[in-house]
């Protein structure tokens, strides 16, 4: 070693942290070299000031007192703004905000499909007329009378923008029927219904205002029929529907 | 007949610990209150500034009662203090991100040299000898202040604060060779601003 890196240890020897034969190794140095020797007794001399011969500085009187003055118990501090239920409640209504589009999609897009149908039913049921014909309404409709409903009036029911028709039939016992159809296959998320696969098709069965109803997709639309006939026996018409379609 | 604290060693444990939660702020007190003197005289030199390390100090002391739970019991309770101390004046009081190194290495070694030097010269004398026990208190707190801060720090910690270079490794969050490096050049820098003192006062 050289006194260049001899020099480097200086501080490690003032400070006490040369052990063994490295501090052996300086110690012979610093015997040998003068002007290592001389760095070392000053920088000792530095050391030996600012750790013995100085005094310390001194705060404010006061001080001492201010900083115990702070020092509440944890649980006897006064909950700041954002404390643990502010928090709570604050990170729920941010959640019940972000969730509210999705939750009202959910709502209405299952609207989309059953919310109506029902009113109309029992509308037709009431006398109401239904008779209303658009130059809009499709060519396209189902045919029901192998199963021994009339078709009695059609029209347009658009719901928001989707363009969709309303068909009423009439029944041999006197009975009714309601089916409204969507253009399109896109099939909204059905949370409150009821699925029933049969033949590779998914049915799904609501009940609403009395009226039960069964919604399925054709080739390119979807269907939806209602009546105050059972589930079961709804459910039956539109499988056999729904396989006579396809 | 023994109490179940003396016969269960889990028991015992969880009288001390429920102990322990009970006496935090007289412990705090004892402990850590103490080390007032000390902190103030490490926050002046890290803000250089008095009002500023007062509040730097009491900062740190709250903050200190709040995690004091996780301080152990045996271990430097001064280090552990500056440790946290040191991150409040880094996030908060430090002003500018980094005061920029503008030490002129090469025209310090150069008067380092020749405070060597003077000494070699001096036959039958002690130069340092005469420089040290005449430096004023305020000539050696005017000099610690101007160093750059990454020496000052250095050797306020090690020096004034007497921490181990581990302790003050850890404070610092650096390597130990990074603090004797930094002790070592403060040190270095303190001697020729010392000597400034002194010559300006016919001392040497």
């Amino acid at each position: 070693m050289n006194c260049l890196e001899y020099c480097d240890q200086i501080a490690a020897h003032v400070d006490g942290s040369l052990k063994g034969a490295e501090l052996g190794a300086f110690e012979d140095h610093v015997k040998n070299c003068s002007e290592c020797g001389r760095k070392f007794a000053w920088e000792a001399r530095v050391k030996g000031l600012l750790r013995h011969g100085f005094r310390p500085l001194q705060p404010a009187p006061g001080l001492k007192e201010r900083v115990l003055d702070a020092l509440e118990p944890p649980r006897a501090r006064r909950p700041g703004i954002w404390s643990f239920p502010t928090t709570a409640l604050a990170a729920a209504a941010v959640f019940v905000m972000l969730m509210l589009p999705y939750v009202a999609w959910h709502f209405d897009s299952e609207g989309d499909i059953f919310s109506g149908v029902a009113s109309q039913y029992h509308r037709v049921t009431a006398g109401v007329p239904d008779s209303i014909q658009s130059s809009a309404s499709p060519a396209r409709l189902l045919d029901l009378s192998p199963w021994g409903y009339q078709l009695l009036s059609r029209r347009a029911d658009p719901v928001e923008g989707r363009a969709a028709r309303v068909f009423v039939y009439q029944g041999e016992k006197n009975d009714y029927l309601v089916a409204k159809e969507f253009d399109g296959t896109a099939f909204p998320t059905l949370r409150r219904a009821r699925r029933v696969t049969a033949s590779d098709k998914d049915f799904f069965t609501y009940r609403e205002k009395g009226v039960n109803m069964v919604a399925w997709k054709e080739k390119d639309f979807l269907c939806v029929i209602a009546s105050s006939a059972s589930q079961a026996r709804l459910l039956a018409l539109a499988k056999q529907i729904a396989t006579r379609s396809s | 007949m023994s109490s179940v604290g003396s016969t269960v060693p889990g028991g015992r444990f969880l009288f001390l610990s429920l102990d322990r939660k009970k006496n935090l702020k007289s412990e705090f007190e004892r402990v850590a209150l103490p080390q007032l003197p000390h902190l103030y005289t490490a926050a002046a030199y890290f803000t250089r500034d008095s009002r500023e390390a007062e509040d730097l100090v009491q900062d740190t002391y709250l903050r200190a009662f709040r995690f004091f739970h996780k301080f152990e019991p045996g271990t430097n309770c001064r280090a552990w203090l500056l440790s946290i101390l040191r991150n409040l004046f880094i996030n908060r009081y430090r002003r500018k991100k980094q005061e920029p190194d503008t030490v002129d290495w090469e025209k310090i070694d150069r008067s380092y040299a020749n405070l060597i030097a003077e000494g070699r010269e001096s036959v039958g004398s002690n130069p340092e000898r005469e420089l040290f026990s005449s430096a004023l208190d305020q000539e050696v707190e005017g000099a610690l202040r101007s160093l750059p801060e990454e020496f000052r720090m250095a050797v306020t910690l090690v020096d004034i604060e007497e921490l181990t270079y581990e302790e003050a490794a850890k404070v610092m969050e650096c390597p130990i060779g990074t603090v004797r490096s930094r002790v070592s050049r403060g040190r270095r820098l303190l001697q020729v601003a010392l000597a400034e003192y002194a010559r300006k006062r016919g001392v040497i």
